[in-house]
């Protein structure tokens, strides 16, 4: 038996049909003014999972590039102060380098000395100076201490002062030991340890600046921690410590050619410069003549300074490699940001062309539903009766 | 004999009078085609026969009809099809009503595609996109560690967090309380259709009695009843009842539609609706006897009536019951009332048992038999004070040849039992029902894997797959609880020295105040790694503290963590750092029982810069480096890549939940997990839906093919019965020619 269409059934079904054509061109309509594929979990929940994920990697990875931008630009600022410092120190061609006026120190005249050891006591002060530099509102060479100039000048320590022993704490400008602070000479001091001291606090603090101590940032390396201790190599340790750069910290005993050897010279090359300077403004202004044991002390100085100059470029192509890390993590950055992006675009955003042709249709569906309707209402067996 | 002379005019006169019928029941469709529930009439109509014998019979003499006759109106319906639409409308109308819930869920936590346009943050989500936030300002304050304005930036995004949680949380609730008032809505729009249907199914056997067909009424019941059957699943069957001896009219009964997957349930198939009694639907639960245990039986040894009356004291009678309401109501417990109808007469339902012979030594003893009657009667009150009885009716009849006067022996005896039943109110099962009515229930109720683990074993065992309001309102609670408590242990804690040893102020050699390691036993210094301190070091540590070490505590990271902090706190642990960051209000630093709804910036972190960037000195120190900044790398990792069990016993209140972890994943993945499993249910809820409409759908447009009005149809009966009008005319002018010529020209001459 054919089913009785009536009219009132016909009617239900077609307003069923024409909400969910209405329907079909609201969401066509939807995609194409919104360029979104879907508008909520419900339309498709793995997708939309998918897409928040990578949308939060997207937007970690940015902030992970703008940390290493900043981070890279620090390290710029540091590999320029050692620029700087390289050619303070070891320049061949500049007269006023501290490589210059060693070698011209050991011929020159009395008074000659004297201005020559200010000269080197200036530079020792620039060095440290420069090392004192800052990126942003942070100093740069100063370890986790950011917040604090590393490089400072305290009275000089006698190197081999021990805690508890009997030798005097400081070194007065003559060389000889004190233990009154303000008879001492100037000493470099790296946040606040005297940076020539071999006494144990002191050299315990600073191994740990040198070996120990981190300020890990992340900068996209997969950030891991294991029972709360982060794993070094998933974060970049940002600290750059001034005195690692320079030499280090303590002291050395220098052998000369003759096979002579000095004991406690310092390690660090704004000590070196500072010590030399000091020898030098100790001599006879008027002969020249270097004060007891000063001359011996002079050339193991000028030894130890002309050794620290393979460690110095050592260090800073250490950092050049650091800075060439940085920025190629910058890049690497950039990809990854232009990777994340172009994925989640192209899992939530429509296609233009596909949009809009099936907005279209959805309109031609709708529109063809319309005047369905308006045949289904306007013809009966009625229309044309005639009684 | 056939008709009479003048007969033929009643013929033409029946005939048009059909016909003229006819065209009203046809205008009467017509004019109805747009009223809701309308089902079109048709006029049942037969040929007019006058049966009997003639006085004198004559062969020969053909019979024929005396005309039409119309005999009555009547509907076309298809009762089997009303069943299958009403079982689909409930499911329409459960999926339909979930369907809304979670789409008002989803308008608060989908954030897909949302976000500020106008910052290029459309699509990265609302409170999704402050997680990311509040890592990168603490990415930033890594790098500039001691700059108070970026500790400022980091503050202020937990803040825009914890206000959208609070947003969120808020309007949550908002719903819950708006589905709250459909609940109430509905259950009193259930208990207006049954009101209406009973006083429908008055009307109608008023009618019924009176021969009138009803059918308007019919109809509007019939609506009334779809109606209802979208709120609640329904079963309607209609049989019939004897009023008086002979007298028939049809009843209609209405019960729920064994919807309890659990078939040993009964109450799923409670009566609604019983002729011209009805019952009434309210919120409450009976408050149970926990000494009941439902495998004994009344009589058993040891039983335990199921309820307690308000007095304490235990009843198996739901009427003497202490009715819970309100809060002390939470699952939104329904009940049924007693059938009553118009005036408050309590329904009795009946059931008469076959009759029996029996033997006279059957008899009870002492049993009286009426003379006249021949019957006896006993009456069994099975609970007295209940209404409740049993009644036996003992019947003699006299054997044949019996001597007079008969002895007892002289009988035969037939027993016939009646039992008469009073209604009682019902207490619902959590799965009674189906429909709208049990969608906002559950709505309402379900915690998913937050239900209470006693619910699942007495109550509703799917019910840890349910997921409602509830479940999503104590989810965004436990996102935000976890946040908190793991944000605000990582801010608390004692300075260290490089090697993990908790440092307290010293003296060197010079007199000057430098950091030394705690020791609790001589050179046994206290490690915050607890496996790094000595046997001695743990015994002394666990002596002092009273506290026991357990490896296996808080999810196998053990307890090591409460021994040092209760040590340290009590002996000599001055350098303490940081402190809450976030509260359960605003005003203080209270870090118990937080939930999405109340969770705050501590008030000290509100007014000072809290952040620890560090708990690890130089050697020597009393402090960390300025710069120092692993304890800010440590909560960047614990907000940004850190995975946690987020498990639904650890929030406050959900003790007797499951232990098992819902989710493991970070911050982030955990909120993103609640808007995958919104988006699941919705997608689900909404295949659901199509089905079950599409399906109702069909049915709906079968019940029209079959019961709906038809301009076609109507069209044709119009001229159907416009050309039997004229016909009926024209039969009328061609006899009374005929009789004309009968009578006024037959035997004329002229």
């Amino acid at each position: 038996m054919i089913p009785r269409m009536t009219t009132v059934g016909t009617l239900k079904n077609y307003r069923y049909d024409l909400n969910r054509s209405n329907n079909t061109l609201g969401k066509a309509m939807s995609a194409v003014t919104t360029r979104r594929l879907f508008n909520s979990y419900a339309e498709d929940p793995a997708l939309a999972t998918r897409c928040f994920q990578i949308r939060h990697s997207y937007w970690r990875a940015e902030s992970q590039l703008n940390v290493n931008e900043s981070l890279r630009h620090k390290y710029d600022v540091a590999w320029s102060a050692l620029e700087n410092i390289s050619s303070d120190l070891y320049s061949q061609a500049d007269d006023t380098s501290v490589s210059s006026i060693i070698r011209s120190a050991s011929d020159s005249t009395g008074p000659g000395r004297v201005a020559l050891g200010q000269s080197l006591t200036a530079k020792a002060k620039d060095i440290a100076q420069t090392m004192n530099g800052r990126y942003g509102e942070n100093y740069v060479f100063a370890g986790a201490d950011t917040l604090n100039a590393p490089f400072t000048w305290g009275p000089q320590v006698n190197p081999v002062y021990q805690e508890g022993g009997t030798m005097g704490k400081y070194l007065k400008p003559d060389g000889t030991e004190t233990n009154v602070e303000s008879e001492a000479a100037q000493g470099l001091y790296y946040r606040g340890v005297a940076v020539d001291s071999s006494n144990p606090p002191d050299v315990e603090k600073m191994e740990y600046f040198l070996n120990t101590e981190r300020k890990d940032i992340d900068v996209g390396l997969g950030h891991k921690e294991v029972n709360g201790e982060v794993v070094s190599s998933t974060v970049f340790d940002s600290s750059l410590q001034g005195v690692y750069y320079l030499g280090g910290y303590g002291t050395q005993t220098v052998e000369l050619e003759d096979g002579t050897k000095v004991e406690n010279i310092p390690t660090n090359v704004i000590s070196i410069v500072n010590e030399l300077g000091q020898i030098l403004q100790r001599c006879d202004p008027d002969t020249g003549n270097w004060q007891s044991g000063d001359k011996l002390r002079f050339d193991a100085l000028s030894k130890a300074f002309e050794d620290s100059t393979s460690s110095f470029r050592e260090r800073w192509t250490e950092m050049d490699t650091q800075s060439g890390f940085l920025r190629d993590n910058s890049e690497l950055l950039e990809d990854t940001t232009d990777s994340l992006k172009q994925q989640y675009m192209e899992l939530e955003d429509v296609d233009p062309a596909a949009a809009i042709s099936d907005f279209m249709f959805a309109r031609y569906c709708y529109d063809a539903a319309l005047k369905v309707g308006n045949s289904i209402l306007s013809q009966s067996l009625m229309d044309y009766i005639n009684l | 004999m056939g008709i009479g002379t003048f007969g033929s005019f009643t013929q033409a006169r029946l005939a048009i009078y059909a016909a003229q019928t006819g065209l009203n029941v046809t205008g009467n469709n017509i004019s109805n085609i747009n009223t809701p529930g309308y089902t079109r009439q048709r006029l049942d109509q037969v040929s007019l026969y006058t049966a009997g014998s003639d006085r004198y019979y004559a062969e020969g003499d053909v019979r024929t009809g005396q005309g039409a006759l119309v005999k009555s109106l009547s509907q076309i319906r298809n009762p089997y099809l009303d069943i299958r639409f009403r079982a689909e409308s409930a499911k329409v109308g459960y999926m339909d009503s979930k369907m809304e819930g979670l789409k008002e869920i989803a308008m608060i936590l989908d954030e897909v595609g949302k976000g500020d346009i106008s910052k290029g943050e459309d699509g990265f989500g609302i409170l999704g996109l402050e997680f990311n936030k509040i890592a990168t300002a603490l990415r930033d304050l890594v790098s500039e560690t001691g700059h108070q304005e970026y500790d400022d930036t980091v503050r202020q995004t937990a803040k825009n967090l914890i206000a959208k949680f609070n947003t969120y949380a808020s309007k949550l609730e908002e719903v819950r309380e708006s589905t709250v008032k459909k609940l109430d809505n509905e259950v009193s729009e259930i208990n207006n259709y049954l009101t209406t249907i009973r006083s429908l199914n008055e009307e109608i056997r008023k009618c019924d009695i009176h021969g009138d067909p009803a059918l308007e009424l019919r109809d509007e019941r019939n609506r009334q009843i779809d109606a209802l059957s979208q709120l609640i699943d329904i079963n309607v069957t209609y049989s019939e009842e004897e009023i008086a001896a002979g007298m028939k009219v049809e009843k209609l009964t209405i019960t729920l539609d064994n919807a309890n997957p659990d078939k040993s349930i009964t109450t799923d198939e409670s009566l609604l609706v019983d002729g011209i009694f009805s019952a009434q639907l309210s919120f409450g639960t009976p408050e149970l006897n926990d000494k009941y245990d439902p495998n004994l039986k009344p009589g058993d040894p040891g039983y335990e009536p199921k309820y307690l009356k308000a007095d304490g004291t235990a009843t198996d009678d739901l009427r003497e019951a202490n009715i819970l309401k309100d809060k002390e109501n939470p699952l939104y417990g329904l009940m049924i009332s007693e059938l009553k109808n118009k005036v408050g007469d309590l329904h009795v339902n009946g059931k008469t048992y076959a009759a029996q012979t029996i033997t006279q030594a059957d008899l009870p003893a002492g049993l009286a038999f009426n003379a006249k009657t021949n019957q006896g009667l006993v009456e069994t009150a099975d609970q007295p004070d209940k209404g409740d009885k049993t009644i036996t009716i003992y019947t003699r009849t006299l054997k044949p040849n019996a001597p007079n006067p008969p002895t007892d022996a002289d009988y035969t005896y037939t027993k016939q039992v009646y039992e008469q039943i009073l209604t009682k109110p019902v207490a619902l099962d959590d799965n009674d029902i189906n429909g709208s009515l049990q969608a906002h229930r559950e709505l309402l109720t379900e915690e998913g894997e937050f239900t209470d683990l006693n619910v699942i074993a007495n109550i509703d065992e799917g019910a840890g797959g349910k997921r409602g309001i509830p479940y999503y309102q104590k989810t965004l609670d436990l996102l935000a609880n976890r946040f908190a408590q793991v944000l605000n242990d990582a801010n608390q804690g004692y300075l260290m020295d490089p090697d993990g040893n908790y440092i307290t102020k010293g003296q060197n050699a010079d007199g000057k105040d430098i950091g030394v390691a705690i020791e609790i036993l001589p050179g046994e210094k206290i490690n915050k790694d607890w496996d790094k301190m000595s046997a001695a070091a743990q015994g002394a540590l666990e002596a002092a503290t009273g506290i026991t070490y357990d490896k296996t505590a808080n999810g196998g990271d053990g307890n090591s963590k409460e021994i040092l902090d209760a040590y340290l706190k009590a002996n000599g642990g001055i350098f303490f750092q940081g402190g809450v960051l976030f509260s359960n209000n605003p005003g203080n630093d209270d870090p118990s029982n937080i939930t999405a709804a109340n969770i705050s910036i501590s008030n000290t972190w509100d007014k000072t810069h809290l952040l620890v960037r560090s708990f690890t000195c130089p050697p020597g120190d009393l402090e960390p480096a300025s710069g120092q900044s692993d304890n800010l790398t440590h909560m960047g990792y614990l907000l940004d890549f850190a995975k946690f069990d987020y498990v639904p016993t650890s929030l406050p209140g959900n003790g007797n939940a499951s232990s098992k972890p819902m989710f493991t994943g970070t911050f982030f993945e955990m909120w993103n997990n609640i808007g995958t499993v919104l988006g699941e249910d919705q997608t689900y809820t909404n295949t659901m839906l199509n089905t079950y409409y599409e399906n109702a759908l069909a049915i709906d447009t079968e019940r029209d093919a079959v019961s709906s009005v038809d301009f076609n149809d109507e069209a044709m009966n119009l001229m159907m019965y416009a050309k039997s009008y004229n016909a009926a005319c024209r039969l009328m002018t061609t006899i009374d020619s005929v009789l004309d010529k009968l009578i006024n020209n037959t035997g004329l001459t002229t």
